[in-house]
């Protein structure tokens, strides 16, 4: 055939433009029209490309509506497809909403608290700066030596800014209240990027001054403030939020009275992690100096801004070299590492591998959802085989169908996902309600254009993944089987792929669920080292001496065994110390946790004494090196042996401390952090602290020993700073309640996940049983029992499950990684964990297999056989 | 089936319109269409291809005209206007020509008063 001219070549390379179908229908016309129009005017070129700039104009203009309209017949198309079959279309829609709208809802917590840059300019830019424990995320206090080192050497940040707790109370105006407040160097607020909402931050004048009132002063002691900013949350407690708060006085315990001259953002209370601080005051540090006896005190927190185009890496090039007083584990000679770390990763902490988990658990919900919508699809296309093979016939290009599968797939996805939008703007205050509150930045989270691009996406690529799954099955059918006339395939092989992989997905949440079940039963049961049953925690303020009578008073109180003062258990309460030498050895020890307590706080924790004894009154006073008490860990590390009893430490050269006691460890930091070394002195004889809670033991109900616990701490110091009296059992629960929450969302999610696939697997099994009545009819026929059948289809359920089980095993084992960090008191691949989830797998499968396996053995042969 | 009423598709484009007019008489192929449109309004309507198919899709689609066994040969179709095209053209002409006459009575327009 002699190749075709030009034009015409060119003429049909724009009817492309057009769709197929329209095409199909007018392209032969439309071809030979235009070439009766060329010919017409061939002998006057003017014309001819009149004709042409007109005809490709016009094609061009044309081309798009007819696209639009096609695209408009397949929706109108769809929509009337969806409603003849009303069943499987709500349960399709329904399951969709259900996993995009938990998708949509949960990435709005996790974007919010996660990924959000903090509310300050560049804030992504923040660093903290401190040393970094092995094994642990948020960097530790900086001494001051080590903040002055720091700032000369770090590159690639030009000012660090640093903030050193300080607790304050506040008795005027209003109720007593006892504050932490954050002393800051005089760049803090620039470089944290921030300014008052009301009134101003401090003048370098005040910043001098505050550098002058430390002036002679151990590194501990603080003079009081003279200027203060308040937070936003303690500005509305003190002043109800009323802009005459800019100049007023405020009166502290012990009747120094401080100017308050400003007021700072709520960003402040949520996005500096453990500097936020319920007021601010002008802490300019002194020069780097060594503190008497050689002990140093660890209470700065450390912020940077990296410059532009710094990279956190660079920074911790020139971090590495700033000498960190070289500590002694038993280890070796380890030195804590100092390290910047984005400062939105200290403020969210360890809820970032909670809600991470949370995430891929409601993203697995989304796969077998969208398994099971493919699955409901595949089936509607095989039972359109007949349909689809008549409309090819007559002349339905294979992309014409295509498209239509493709636009009943998304039409599906868009409702079930708008559907699934609203379902996630009700949701999420929900979860933010339901939330323990010790999840940071909930302040922020709401369903924003963020989820809605996310829903949008989810949907869009849920339709087009499903939409071509099955038209792409379905072209399979297309060409009419000569001998039957119509297509009876069995349940396609991808629809069983699609049931399996819905019970391995299940299966993995399943595991994820249980081990969570048993993390919470171990922590449950987890040694504590102490019995915080019917015991009150309370904070108690006042001198040492008042504070020994109100004890006095309080064990005094009918129903209370005995009271001690010491650091409240569980709150990471305690002081870290550095410096301490054995005697004999020149390297230093590494930090303790310190804890200074009156004789009955570890009684009144019953705490298991090992060797020696605990405090007794006779330890009060004297001379000579102070006694204390030490964990088991410390016993360990320091002495080798738990028979450390008699043995002594040196804190400075003048301090000896002698040990009476080994006790076995207390869980003071967390429930599940393993107890470091810990160290109890006297509260009378410790030269470093004072200490403020109560532990109180109680023979009957805790709660009706507060209210005479109360007035006691009240008639002491009416002043007293009410922080709350309540039983330790409370705040086990508040530091249970991250992981209960993520727990009860999780096994929301897994019991989801476990009801859609057994729909699946129902769908697939009802439907295969239909398909292969005429079989069971000739087989009841041939003297099959309702046994025999019942097993047969049995049997088909039982091989998905069985290869659903071993994938989503070999999957579960596969990310037992993600898992390891959230799990406590069993392994990640805990074989009792997998075979209880693979066991409910398979009988749930197996369920969901009855059903149809009755109606099946319930046929009667002869009208089963009359149907074929 | 039953009666439609035809000035539901009103009012028409004018080039829907002009291609009913050219059918009005008989039944043709596009490129007559083409040519008969160009003729009749002494090359003012100038339709192409693409517009021309586009609305015979329309046409044939709203059942206004039907393709043509008689005049159809393999590379070309022909088509007629149906009983309800022609009541549709029917009424657009009407429609139009009330809009003639408002004008005329408003004097905007010169000419006899039908």
């Amino acid at each position: 055939m002699p190749r075709e001219p030009f034009h015409r070549r060119l003429f049909r390379a724009l009817l492309r433009l057009f769709p197929a179908e329209f095409r199909g229908d007018f392209g032969e016309q439309m071809a030979a029209d235009f070439e009766d129009q060329r010919r017409e005017v061939s002998a006057q070129p003017r014309e001819t490309r009149r004709l042409w700039f007109r005809t490709v104009l016009d094609l061009a203009a044309r081309a798009p509506r007819e696209h639009l309209d096609a695209l408009w017949r397949d929706v109108v198309y769809a929509l009337r497809s969806l409603r003849r079959h009303k069943a499987s279309t709500a349960v399709a829609v329904f399951s969709l909403a259900i996993g995009i709208g938990l998708n949509a809802a949960v990435f709005s917590v996790v974007h919010g608290v996660l990924w959000r840059e903090l509310p300050f300019p560049d804030g992504d830019r923040l660093v903290q700066v401190g040393t970094l424990t092995p094994g642990e995320q948020r960097p530790g206090m900086l001494e001051d030596v080590a903040y002055h080192d720091a700032a000369q050497r770090i590159q690639g940040i030009a000012s660090l800014a640093g903030a050193a707790f300080l607790p304050v109370t506040i008795v005027e105006p209003g109720e007593p209240v006892l504050f932490g407040c954050s002393a800051v160097t005089a760049n803090f607020f620039d470089v944290v990027g921030t300014s008052p909402i009301l009134g101003r931050t401090f003048t370098p004048a005040e910043y001098a001054q505050a550098l002058g009132d430390r002036e002679g002063k151990g590194p501990w002691e603080r003079p009081s403030p003279r200027v203060m900013m308040l937070s936003h949350a303690l500005w509305l407690r003190l002043f109800g939020g009323s802009p005459d708060a800019v100049g007023t006085l405020v009166t502290l315990a012990g009747g120094d009275r401080v100017e308050v001259v400003g007021v700072a953002g709520r960003e402040l209370e949520s996005s500096l992690g453990t500097i936020a601080s319920g007021c601010w005051t002008p802490g300019e540090l002194p020069p780097p100096r060594v503190f008497e006896g050689g002990s140093r005190f660890w209470n700065l927190s450390v912020l940077g801004r990296l410059e532009p185009d710094v990279s956190i890496h660079d920074v911790q090039a020139g971090l590495n070299l700033v000498e960190i007083e070289p500590r002694w584990t038993p280890a070796g000679d380890e030195v804590p590492l100092l390290r910047a770390v984005p400062l939105r990763d200290v403020v969210v902490g360890e809820v970032r591998t909670q809600l991470t988990l949370l995430f891929g658990a409601v993203v697995c919900v989304l796969l077998v959802t969208c398994a099971n919508v493919a699955s409901l699809l595949l089936a509607r296309a095989s039972g359109r085989r007949d349909e689809l093979a008549t409309r090819a016939a007559l002349g339905a290009t294979r992309g014409r169908l295509v498209r239509q599968s493709l636009t009943e797939a998304l039409v599906m996805s868009a409702v079930g996902g708008a559907v699934g939008l609203f379902l996630a703007l009700w949701t999420v205050p929900l979860v933010i309600d339901w939330a323990p509150t010790n999840i940071p930045r909930l302040d922020g989270v709401g369903v924003n254009w963020r989820t809605l691009l996310f829903s949008t996406t989810a949907a869009v690529v849920i339709g087009v993944c499903c939409g071509l799954l099955s038209a792409l099955t379905a072209r399979q059918g297309l060409a009419l089987q000569p001998s039957s006339g119509r297509a009876t395939p069995r349940v396609g092989g991808l629809r069983q792929g699609l049931v399996v992989a819905e019970i391995a997905v299940a299966l993995v949440l399943v595991v994820g669920a249980t081990l969570m079940v048993r993390t919470v039963r171990a922590l449950g049961t987890v040694d504590l080292g102490f019995d915080p049953s019917h015991v009150i925690s309370a904070v108690l303020p006042g001198t040492p001496q008042e504070q020994a009578a109100a004890i006095e008073r309080v064990k005094a109180l009918p129903g209370v065994v005995t009271a001690g003062v010491g650091g409240g258990p569980l709150d990471g309460g305690g002081m870290f110390l550095g410096g301490l030498t054995i005697p004999g050895d020149a390297r230093e020890l590494d930090t303790v946790r310190v804890q200074p307590v009156t004789p009955g706080y570890l009684e009144a924790l019953s705490v298991r004494v090992l060797a020696g004894r605990l405090f007794e009154e006779r330890d009060l006073a004297g001379d000579g090196p102070s006694p204390i008490v030490i964990n088991r860990t410390t016993a360990r590390q320091f002495f080798g042996d738990i028979d450390a009893l008699d043995r002594t430490l040196m804190n400075g050269q003048t301090d000896p401390q002698i040990v009476v006691g080994v006790i076995a460890d207390l869980r003071e930091a967390s429930l599940e952090a393993e107890p470091g070394p810990g160290i109890y002195q006297v509260a009378t004889r410790s030269r470093n602290f004072s200490t403020s809670d109560m532990v109180i033991k109680v023979d009957g109900d805790p709660d009706a020993l507060i209210p005479p616990i109360r007035s006691i701490v009240r008639s002491i110091d009416p002043e007293a700073p009410f922080r709350g009296i309540t039983p330790l059992q409370d705040n086990i629960d508040r530091e249970m309640a991250p992981r209960h929450f993520v727990l009860q969302l999780i096994g929301l999610f897994s019991a989801l996940g476990l009801a859609l696939a057994v729909i699946g697997v129902y769908g697939v099994i009802a439907e295969s049983v239909t398909q292969r009545v005429p079989e069971i009819g000739v087989r009841m026929a041939f003297g099959a029992t309702t046994g025999n059948v019942m097993r047969l289809v049995l049997r088909q359920g039982w091989r998905l499950a069985v290869i659903g089980v071993l994938l989503g095993l070999a999957g579960a084992a596969a990310l037992n990684g993600t898992m390891r960090a959230q799990v406590y008191g069993v392994g990640t691949l805990d074989p009792v964990t997998y075979a209880v989830a693979a066991l409910c797998l398979i009988l749930a499968t197996v369920a969901a297999c009855l059903i149809p396996a009755r109606r099946a053995a319930r046929l009667d042969p002869v009208a089963a056989l009359r149907a074929e | 089936m039953a009666e439609r009423d035809a000035t539901a598709l009103l009012p028409l484009t004018p080039a829907v319109f002009h291609v009913l007019l050219s059918l009005a008489d008989g039944q043709k192929h596009g490129y007559a269409v083409l040519k008969e449109v160009e003729h009749r309004t002494d090359g003012a309507v100038l339709l192409s291809t693409g517009t021309l198919y586009g609305i015979v899709k329309r046409l044939l689609a709203d059942g206004l005209i039907r393709e043509s066994v008689a005049g159809s040969d393999d590379r070309r179709r022909a088509y007629r206007l149906t009983a309800f095209g022609r009541k549709v053209a029917l009424a657009e002409a009407e429609r139009l020509r009330d809009l003639v006459l408002s004008a005329q009575a408003k004097k905007l327009l010169a000419g006899a008063a039908v």
